[in-house]
């Protein structure tokens, strides 16, 4: 190993659409790394956006900020890459973003080289390697089979350093990469140049989520610097500072384990890190240990439909009905139902969720306590959009007018919409928590380089 | 009664991918983190999070004077019946869980932890690929 070697790699903010300290970028770029690495998303905001292949943000929003990225890495003269492109990394996804790219090309009138590396999977695959064993489930366990594999409209296997170190070898300017690990993007290029591997995918866990591991989490932008024995962390922001606590504690942060964290080809171990100050802002960290294992994996996400669902909101601010809400709430529901399951049949799910006492936390809240109103949000789910639909209207008049009594005055609630039924399409769920068997790490994912010109 | 939050500094939950939730309990000194240790006990974590003991992983971190806790989520992320797409209010069954027996138990009994040695794990098993 090179005891020289030392690596930059800029992290402007925790993932493209989030926003950045623009001067903290801009101070990076002086700083000059050798590669600037951003994340485009997670499963974080659940299932929608793997399900429908979409971004979670704004359009705009991602071209502004994209914009500026490519034009930081213009005058840096070094790779950019965005793992996980468009919120979920499948295949569309990645495709939207290389449309946007090319569209600030044209604007920018500046030619790039772009790498894109696709992690989507076609369902035969994953079957064929199901029925070969190379498929196994991750804890907790969730039951799958040929029919929820056919049903996916997305499955995504997670890249890891292997897979960006083939686009990186492409010598492309930008990658764009669909799903990857979190970390992959940053720990790719030290690993590559033979950097401490333990170190090296420590240091990106730390810096996945940009100055989320300092004092000022806003200001965005850390420069992680990895070399033969481990890395320091920078933060660019003017106000943020990186010490032991904000550094140790970042393993902390959205991980179920905090000592280990699991990676295509092994897994990192963090119980023997020792975190030392450097100075008032920069930490440097050693003792990460890197275990790789014997068989290759990936991990898979996929998405299906989970039915179609329409909802319906109603206030109540009569002190009465309040006092007396999960009564009424029940009565609603039980007429509902029932009507609709002579109606509709029985193929639907209605459930009623009171805002202001429990929706939160259902009936695991000890605590709830009631104020001087409440929302009722109705929640249909059906196989059907019609269905729903139909079921959302059948609730509408229980939810405007049911008495707590047969003997009282009908009385109206607040609907604050026309109508009242909110139609929320179909809905999606994550049903695969399962890794891959690969004999080499690019067999399931493709690599194409594309010379976009102004 | 005195509840979690106000024996500790911060407590506060996430999801870990779809199927996990995580909570980490903040003390600001190494007597609140003693006392956090006996006051967030396991069964009576389990029982506030209405999950099974089997289910919850507990993490006791000296260094960081931090309590984690993970577990699958009781409703997968996103689909029909969860309630909370990032688990962020999970936090607030163990921030309002009454810990006054506990506590006492705990200023009662000697307790020693550990200075600057690495993160001592109490009960792993969780082992995420790849989150």
């Amino acid at each position: 190993m090179d005891k020289s070697v030392t690596i930059k790699i800029l992290i402007p903010s925790g993932a493209l659409g989030l926003g950045y300290d623009r001067d903290a970028l801009m101070r990076g770029i002086e700083h000059k790394p050798d590669l600037i690495a951003i994340d485009g998303g997670s499963t974080d905001s659940g299932p929608h956006y793997l399900g429908t292949g979409t971004s979670k943000y704004s359009r705009s929003s991602i071209k502004s900020e994209w914009r500026q990225l490519m034009q930081a890495r213009a005058i840096a003269n070094v790779p950019l890459v965005i793992g996980t492109a468009g919120t979920c990394g499948a295949d569309d996804a990645v495709d939207w973003l290389l449309d946007i790219t090319k569209e600030i090309v044209k604007e920018t009138d500046q030619d790039v080289t772009v790498a894109i590396l696709k992690s989507g999977q076609p369902a035969d695959r994953v079957i064929s390697a199901f029925d070969d064993g190379r498929i196994t489930p991750l804890q907790p366990l969730i039951d799958i089979d040929h029919a929820v594999l056919q049903n996916c409209t997305n499955i995504v296997a997670l890249a890891g350093a292997e897979q960006i170190q083939a686009a990186l070898n492409t010598g492309a300017e930008i990658i764009i990469a669909g799903r990857a690990t979190d970390t992959a993007t940053i720990a790719a290029l030290p690993l590559l140049r033979g950097c401490h591997a333990g170190g090296a995918w420590h240091g990106a866990k730390i810096g996945e989520c940009g100055a989320l591991a300092t004092t000022n989490p806003s200001s965005g932008t850390i420069m992680i610097t990895f070399d033969a024995d481990g890395f320091t962390v920078e933060p660019m922001g003017q106000n943020a500072r990186a010490t032991p606590y904000t550094v140790s504690a970042h393993m902390l942060y959205e991980n179920s384990n905090p000592l280990k964290l699991y990676e295509p080809g092994g897994h990192l171990d963090v119980t023997g890190a020792s975190y030392t100050a450097l100075d008032e802002r920069r930490v440097r960290v050693t003792g990460s240990k890197w275990f790789p294992s014997d068989i290759y994996t990936v991990k898979l996400e996929g998405a299906r439909c989970g039915g179609y669902q329409c909802v319906s909101l109603a206030l109540i601010r009569e002190a009465r009905y309040v006092q007396n809400i999960q009564n009424w709430t029940y009565a609603v529901e039980e007429k509902c139902r029932k009507k609709a399951e002579e109606q509709v049949g029985e193929d639907f799910t209605l459930e009623l969720r009171i805002i202001g006492l429990n929706a939160t936390l259902g009936a695991q809240d000890l605590n709830s306590q009631i104020g001087s109103e409440v929302g009722v949000l109705g929640i249909i789910t059906a196989p059907s959009e019609l269905v729903a639909k139909e079921v959302a209207k059948m609730l509408n008049p229980y939810l405007l007018h049911m008495p707590l009594t047969d003997d009282e005055e009908m009385p109206t609630f607040a609907f604050p919409f026309s109508p009242n039924e909110m139609n929320r399409g179909e809905i999606y769920e994550f049903c695969l928590n399962h890794v891959m068997e690969l004999d080499d790490p690019m067999q399931a994912f493709s690599l194409t380089i594309e010379q976009v010109r102004a | 009664m005195t509840k979690l939050a106000e024996i500790t500094q911060k407590i506060r939950s996430k999801n870990a991918g779809p199927f996990w939730i995580t909570i980490d309990i903040f003390c600001s000194d190494d007597a609140e983190f003693k006392r956090a240790l006996i006051a967030a006990d396991s069964e009576h974590v389990a029982h506030a999070l209405g999950i099974s003991m089997a289910d919850l992983k507990r993490y006791d971190m000296p260094d960081l004077r931090v309590v984690k806790f993970s577990f699958p989520r009781p409703i997968i992320q996103g689909t029909r019946f969860d309630r909370d797409m990032h688990g962020a209010s999970f936090a607030n069954l163990l921030a309002e869980l009454d810990v006054t027996a506990k506590a006492k138990r705990a200023s009662a009994s000697v307790f020693f932890v550990k200075q600057r040695t690495p993160f001592q794990k109490s009960c792993v098993t969780c082992d995420l690929a790849n989150h």
